[in-house]
């Protein structure tokens, strides 16, 4: 078990990677995207370009790695510089547990090289809309035809980076009448015509990420696309796919904090009045915000490494589990364990603290910090979003309470 | 006490067919060290099974050593406490390959669950 708190040299170079990428492009066109509602085409490139849009793909299969601390890095340090660019990311690197799991050796070669080539964007289309949070309950099937599959019913809530990826990964279920929970996974290409985006992307904030509803009905998928055996597709969704995500997303949240403190502090600094010639960071009430807001930020950080240094343990069992062809068997119903839960309760933790850092960061600044165009503004904006994301804040406080109570799970509810 | 519980964990090993899929290749010495009372094991894993359980240090050149308290390795070799979670707060010490510590926790799964 690695419980040591240092990065591995390969964890520290992809930070500085990815830290370089968000200050020379990221950070630069952040704005724009916000003010424009613009897809970051170009920060995708360029990250693609460096070979970072692999991150996930384990070396065996000719990708970067599939450490999640490294992941999660990356992540912290896109979301500094572009909010909006680090939220596709996260979305497409959901994808990837599940691809290079999956994938049989003619798979590999199409699905995923042009992804460790730096050249597809994927996004992971989880949520669907009569279910919401409810990861764990689809109501899109499948119909097995003789010479494609067609998906049908699938209404996916909020998909990010519609009409710039390249694949969405679709887990719907196995027929019209099957559980919930008993799914078969597509990688279903953008370029098919019957995939249907809803409207024009016009959020609060993240604005740049292009997050439409997307109708998948009468959806003809090829044959070659339908990704491994049922039986391990929820346990992968539950055990591999969520858990990157949450940690994903409270790491994006994080990154919006941090910029917004970073802004504030930059702020507090500069800000002289002219009466007494003193600085804004002079003024007590200040400190505690600064301090308060450093707290908030580096408690958040150190959990999610924590949990991250769990799962790439957590992975590794997993991988050995698939290989024997156990995974169904051993991890079908331990998406109620405490490790799990824990991860949850991260997701909740990083996003309250982002809304509630942003919010001093705006308190501190005063009337600059209201004013549309300026960075704080800007991430009090983009943090509102994280609570409400799917699984929301909400859901995972009553499966906790669940927990502690000794009362059945929702997904437990919901097959009956 | 810890010896029938190992004795029992050896019966439960080898009657599960998931394990002998996991253990496939695997052959260490696990050797576990009592640091309340002078007791040592060694549990012989060979061709997918428990060969052996010896109430002796039995070197070999690839061993994983487990150190703990009696009631510690008692509760973890009978399904009462998570391998993972007592290495987490310090209950117990582990020394050997990475991957031989994957293994013991995948295989504290299979017979047990979270």
């Amino acid at each position: 078990m690695d419980e040591s708190i240092a990065f591995t040299t390969f964890q520290s170079e992809i930070k500085e990677k990815a830290h370089t990428l968000a200050n020379t492009y990221l950070a630069v066109t952040a704005e724009e995207i916000d003010k424009e509602s613009k897809f970051p085409q170009k920060n995708i490139k360029h990250i693609g370009k460096s070979g970072l849009l692999s991150l996930g793909i384990p070396k065996s299969k000719g990708g970067i790695g599939d450490d999640v601390l490294a992941t999660i890095l990356a992540l912290e340090e896109f979301a500094t510089g572009c909010a909006s660019t680090a939220m596709s990311c996260l979305m497409h690197y959901s994808t990837l547990p599940v691809l290079s799991t999956l994938v049989n050796k003619e798979q590999e070669k199409t699905f995923l090289q042009p992804i460790i080539d730096g050249k597809w964007l994927g996004s992971a289309s989880m949520s669907e809309a009569g279910t919401g949070s409810r990861l764990w309950h689809m109501n899109g099937y499948v119909v097995n035809k003789k010479e494609h599959y067609t998906i049908q019913n699938s209404f996916k809530s909020f998909c990010t980076s519609n009409n710039y990826n390249n694949y969405y990964l679709v887990p719907v279920k196995k027929s019209k009448n099957s559980k919930p929970n008993d799914l078969s996974m597509f990688i279903v290409s953008s370029d098919i015509k019957d995939i249907k985006v809803i409207g024009k992307w016009d959020g609060m904030g993240l604005r740049g990420t292009s997050s439409n509803p997307v109708y998948f009905n009468d959806c003809k998928v090829p044959k070659n696309c339908r990704l491994g055996k049922s039986k391990n597709i929820f346990p992968l969704l539950m055990c591999s796919v969520l858990p990157l995500y949450l940690v994903g997303l409270s790491t994006v949240y994080l990154g919006i904090a941090q910029k917004a403190y970073n802004a504030a502090l930059e702020h507090v600094k500069k800000r002289v009045y002219s009466d007494d010639r003193k600085s804004a960071a002079e003024i007590e009430t200040v400190q505690r915000y600064v301090g308060e807001m450093r707290i908030q930020i580096s408690l958040v950080r150190e959990s999610i490494h924590k949990q991250c240094k769990l799962l790439n343990n957590f992975n590794e069992i997993l991988k050995e589990l698939y290989d024997s062809d156990l995974l169904a068997d051993v991890i079908g119903n331990l998406q109620g364990d405490n490790f799990f839960l824990d991860i949850a309760q991260i997701k909740v933790s990083a996003c309250e603290m982002a809304i509630n850092v942003t919010n001093k960061a705006v308190q501190i600044c005063g009337g600059a910090a209201y004013v549309r165009g300026h960075v704080v503004e800007r991430c009090f904006r983009d943090a509102r979003a994280g609570s409400i994301m799917g699984p929301s804040d909400d859901i995972i406080k009553v499966i906790v309470g669940k927990k502690e109570l000794g009362l059945p799970f929702p997904w437990e509810e919901s097959y009956e | 006490m810890l010896k029938n519980t190992l004795l029992d964990f050896q019966k439960q090993v080898n009657s599960n067919s998931k394990i002998k899929k996991i253990t496939k290749n695997w052959n260490p010495h696990i050797i576990i060290k009592t640091n309340d009372a002078p007791k040592i094991f060694t549990v012989i894993v060979n061709d997918s099974k428990i060969s052996a359980l010896l109430e002796t240090h039995k070197k070999h050149t690839h061993e994983l050593v487990i150190e703990g308290k009696e009631n510690i390795l008692t509760a973890i070799f009978n399904g009462e406490l998570n391998p993972a979670q007592a290495a987490l707060d310090g209950k117990l010490a582990i020394f050997g390959d990475h991957k031989d510590q994957i293994k013991l926790d995948i295989i504290s799964l299979v017979l047990w669950g979270g």
